[in-house]
């Protein structure tokens, strides 16, 4: 996150955004960022995922929600690399595009839950006293409800759909952002460097900015990362239930709904985007762990220490 | 048991190379003798330290032998160390804080070392399973044992100390506790790790006395480290000077002391305040401590030597032996024969430590260059923080007027609505003034106040009662003063490492007041260039992240932020008590400079003595958040009307290798409950019982003045003497 707080001076020429961008490669941090295992692999396979939703649609020669009832339930072949389901459709452009949907529901809700629970956890710990205990009494509030029961019944009352889901799974989970962010800014805040700013007369809001937000932004970058897998998984979930995206959308959620009745004759039908779901939910977290271990080197130090 | 460490190597594996920590170092530790180990940090006294005791993880003993009684301790294995731990060879460290388990009471910490000492080979699995849950200071004997060892170390009362917890102790009382921890083993060598570095120096002065008062009773061997040539002279037969992981000189203390043959020893005894007379510009140690890279063909000093020869660089130095059993590892007879005065002037023809290593000598010497010319341009104040109407020289920038600040220790709703919360008293009725180019320096020990009342000064809190004016004008905390009144305060804080943010660069650090107070972009981009020019450092470390600096460095940048808005006043909290001696000498010249330059007033805040006397024209001293004494730095600090000052004078340690004093007995009371009448008098050597209900009123002796009963009469007393 270092690069979205650069300094706004090297923005000038080209060739500074180049030697910018060079030092920054050069730096300890980018070294530790390429050598971390977590972050290779998951690095890896979320890029991939992120080309294949992006280029994967333009690529696909079916479309995802025709009907060919004269190619139902083919099993894989070289026409239909993951085969086609129950209504002839290509099960592996279907998986493409989900990937879309899935991805870009995951961000979207990521970002609201961010924005939210930093802004909370941030305002809530700088100003502390009665806007902290009030903010945090609600973040209790939202905790002490089960998340995914929570999304259930935002989404059951609003009515089945994607945005709905979407809806329901930015109000739930930004609790914990709240907290994290709180937690460190009550750390940063009386250090000495947030006093100095005070000194030379900066404006609270100012100090949050600057100061308190790049310092204790990396653990939310962390928790995001994780977030992101969890919430494809949650989402995929109420889709299965029959909550989210619906017929004939592509949807990883929907789509095992839709093949568990050719659980026996058609397994493609629910192992492929099966797999999509583990593939993604995996790689998130396994990036978020190495991103762990290269933004917070205490925990990493702690770890050496001990392998060693 | 006779310590020999011989030639040992250590060294440490990083991403990013393996660090050489020790390089070669030799010494030995007779039985029942007290050595000194001494160097700049990053020496590798603490790892050379560690390796002893065989706690050198993670980094490795590579070559040489450490023989302790008879046992190479490099080659010993687990059976072997763990007797040797547990009955003769104990370690102190630094830092009480964290060196007390805090889910134990002491006395259960204490009865486990008088426990491992009785069996070291016998911890069966079951019973330490239970370690937690059974009290190990149950039987009387061990009770009783423990109650003597805390007795020891002087600890008052100790059968009601015995059963509290660590964080119930303060700092000193606490390092006594690691210090009976590592007594009850009985060793017969204790290896001290910096004791005293973390504590006030009237502790630091009882803990010493403490330790030489073991030495002699039991006879036991101690190795002590630390930084401070003025602590190790106090108490040590021989010292051992370290430098990048090498021993560089040894001797006896005296001899050491007032004929150091190695230039290093020079510089670092030349370094300390208290041997320069008050105001004169300290001798530093030029270029840069060594930072772990492999050892250098020759000598490992040549960078920063002002004797360098040219094959100093290829040829390694042999260890010569000196008359009276001093060995010094440097071969050129003009460097070793040279005298303090010389070296003075010698180092003050080097360039001071401003540019890094990585900086080629031609920067170096441009950077020189704009320091001087920038500095004089720059000296021009006088257009927009200046008072117009200047010329009223006797007019105090700065003045305190009963100044009070309490807080509240608890933060519990219904003491609140009752009114009944205990209120903790931190400054009590201050009041000061502080003139344009004058240096006030505020003494005391921790816990006193001092802080609390720089904090005032610079608005980070607001006093409870009295004012604090600014130019004649009263001000309140920072939110309430208006732009030219928040540019006038300038504050450097203890910490280096952590007053900057270390997300941002050092210019967009030093850019920051400037943005706040509207300046343009390229008026700022000029000034922080400007500003690094002032304190020394050439522009390119506008670039830098806080992290690639080192402490000096540091320092220096947070400096110049203070003085961005050229203030008139600088409030300086312990400026130097994190650094190193040498870099705490280039500190404190920079400031003389800048003072003289910018005609700039400082509250210089420190619990060091020698720094205030080598740095202030006032003095003010404060115990329990009163003044006590306030005068001419010259006179307060020879002559001390107040027996509290004179008991701080008295806890420094004298690197001219006398006794140590008697010291200041016990710890401050609780600000919470302070005692009647003067503040001082259950500490006081000379109070009766007016003191304890009588508060004294200010006596002027000469130019001071005195919060004493019987201040006239010690000022009589000095004028006999």
């Amino acid at each position: 996150m270092s690069e979205r707080h650069a300094d706004e001076h090297t923005w000038r020429s080209p060739d500074a955004v180049l030697e910018w961008l060079r030092e920054r490669t050069r730096s300890q941090f980018a070294w530790s960022l390429r050598t971390n295992p977590g972050v290779r692999f998951g690095g890896t396979l979320v890029c991939l995922l992120a080309v294949v939703a992006v280029f994967g649609p333009l690529l696909s020669p079916y479309d995802p929600t025709a009907q060919a009832l004269e190619a139902r339930l083919e099993a894989p072949s070289l026409a239909h690399p993951l085969g086609t389901d129950a209504l002839g459709r290509d099960v592996a452009t279907r998986i493409v595009h989900g990937a879309r949907v899935s991805l870009a529901l995951a961000v979207a809700a990521t970002a609201v839950r961010v924005v939210i629970g930093t802004t909370i956890g941030l305002v809530a710990g700088y100003l502390g006293g009665l806007v902290d205990a009030a903010l945090m009494r609600l973040v209790d509030i939202q905790l002490a409800f089960p998340g995914l029961v929570l999304a259930l019944v935002i989404a059951g009352v609003l009515g089945p759909s994607l945005r709905n889901v979407m809806i329901a799974l930015s109000v739930v989970g930004w609790a914990s952002y709240a907290r994290v962010v709180r937690g460190n800014v009550l750390e940063v805040k009386d250090r000495p460097f947030v006093e100095a700013a005070r000194l030379y007369g900066t404006p609270r809001r100012r100090i949050a900015r600057r100061h308190l937000l790049p310092n204790v932004i990396n653990p939310v970058v962390v928790l995001a990362t994780m977030n992101l897998g969890t919430i494809v998984l949650t989402a995929a979930g109420l889709s299965f239930l029959g909550l989210g995206a619906q017929p004939p959308t592509p949807e990883w959620g929907t789509m095992i709904a839709g093949g568990r009745e050719y659980l026996r004759s058609a397994p493609w039908l629910v192992t492929a985007p099966g797999i999509a779901i583990m593939a993604t939910v995996i790689g998130f977290n396994v990036l978020g762990d190495g991103l762990r271990d290269v933004l917070d080197p205490d925990h990493l130090e702690e770890r050496e220490r001990r392998r060693s | 048991m006779r310590l020999d460490v011989s030639d040992l190597h250590v060294r440490f594996r990083t991403r990013s190379g393996a660090v050489h920590a020790v390089n070669g170092a030799s010494f030995a530790v007779d039985s029942g003798e007290i050595v000194g180990l001494v160097g700049e940090s990053g020496c590798g006294k603490s790892v050379t330290a560690r390796s002893i005791v065989r706690l050198e993880d993670p980094g490795e003993i590579t070559g040489g032998s450490i023989e302790f009684g008879g046992t190479d301790l490099t080659g010993a294995d687990d059976r072997t160390l763990r007797r040797l731990r547990g009955r003769e060879l104990a370690m102190v460290f630094q830092d009480p804080e964290t060196t007390l388990n805090p889910t134990y009471t002491v006395g259960e910490q204490i009865a486990e070392a008088l426990r491992v000492r009785r069996d070291p080979d016998d911890q069966p699995f079951l019973r330490e399973l239970f370690a937690g849950v059974r009290s190990r200071v149950g039987s009387k004997r061990t009770r009783k044992r423990v109650l003597e060892l805390l007795g020891e170390v002087g600890i008052p009362r100790p059968e009601d100390r015995i059963d509290d917890y660590p964080h119930q102790f303060s700092g000193g009382m606490r390092q006594r506790v690691m210090l009976a921890i590592a007594l009850a083993r009985r060793p017969s060598l204790l290896i001290a790790d910096e004791p005293t570095t973390a504590l006030d120096t009237t502790t630091q002065a009882a803990i010493l006395e403490r330790l030489a008062t073991l030495n002699d009773e039991y006879g036991m061997g101690l190795l002590l480290i630390s930084h401070d040539l003025g602590v190790v002279s106090q108490l040590c037969d021989r010292i051992v000077v370290m430098y990048d992981g090498v021993v560089v000189e040894s001797g006896p203390t005296r001899e050491l002391l007032s004929s150091p043959a190695h230039p290093y020893t020079k510089a670092l005894l030349g370094c300390l305040p208290g041997r320069s007379e008050p105001g004169e510009t300290l001798p530093t140690v030029g270029g840069s401590p060594p930072d772990g890279s492999p050892p250098p063909a020759g000598c490992v000093f040549v960078d920063r030597c002002p004797f360098a020869r040219k094959d100093c660089r290829e040829d390694s130095q042999p260890t010569l032996n000196l008359e009276d059993g001093r060995t010094v590892r440097c071969d050129v007879s003009d460097a070793r024969e040279a005298d303090l005065e010389t070296m003075r002037v010698a180092t003050a023809a080097d360039p001071i430590d401003g540019p890094g290593p990585d900086l080629n000598p031609g920067d170096r010497g441009r950077t020189a260059a704009v320091a001087v010319d920038g500095g004089v341009e720059t000296d021009s104040p006088t257009d927009s923080t200046a008072d117009p109407s200047g010329s009223a020289v006797d007019n105090p920038i700065l003045e305190l007027e009963g100044v009070t600040k309490s807080f509240r220790t608890t933060d519990a709703l219904v003491d609140r609505l009752l009114g009944t919360a205990e209120r903790l008293t931190a400054v009590d009725d201050v009041s000061l003034e502080l003139r344009a180019g004058e240096t006030l320096g505020l003494v005391g020990e921790s816990g006193c106040g001092k802080s609390t009342l720089a904090r005032v000064i610079a608005g980070l809190e607001s006093p409870t009662a009295g004012t604090v004016r600014l130019d004649g004008e009263p001000v309140d905390d920072v939110d309430s003063r208006r732009d030219d009144q928040l540019a006038d305060v300038g504050v450097v804080f203890q910490n280096p490492g952590t007053s900057l943010n270390p997300k941002r660069t050092v210019g967009e650090s030093l850019a920051e007041p400037l943005l706040e107070a509207g300046w343009g972009e390229r008026r700022r981009d000029e000034r922080v260039e400007e500003l690094l020019s002032l304190v020394e450092l050439s522009p390119e470390y506008a670039g830098r992240y806080p992290r690639q600096l080192s402490g000096g460095q540091l320092q220096r940048v947070a400096i110049a932020r203070a003085l961005a808005v050229e203030p008139a006043v600088l409030v300086l909290d312990e400026p130097t008590a994190a650094l190193d001696v040498s870099v705490q000498a280039t500190v404190l010249n920079l400031l003389e400079r800048l003072q003289r330059q910018l005609d700039l007033a400082y509250l210089f805040v420190s619990h060091d003595l020698e720094v205030v006397r080598h740095v202030a024209d006032r003095v003010a001293t404060m115990y329990l958040g009163r003044l006590l004494e306030v005068g001419p730095a010259s006179q307060v600090l020879s002559e001390p009307a107040h027996p509290y000052t004179a008991a701080l004078l008295e806890a420094i340690p004298d690197s001219e290798a006398t006794a140590g004093g008697a010291g200041l007995a016990g710890e401050p009371p609780s600000p919470t409950d302070p005692p009647s009448g003067c503040a001082f008098h259950p500490r006081c050597p000379m109070a009766d019982d007016d003191c304890a209900t009588v508060e004294p009123t200010w006596e002027t002796v000469g130019d001071a003045s005195s919060r004493c009963h019987y201040a006239d009469e010690r000022a009589d007393e000095h004028d006999e003497n």
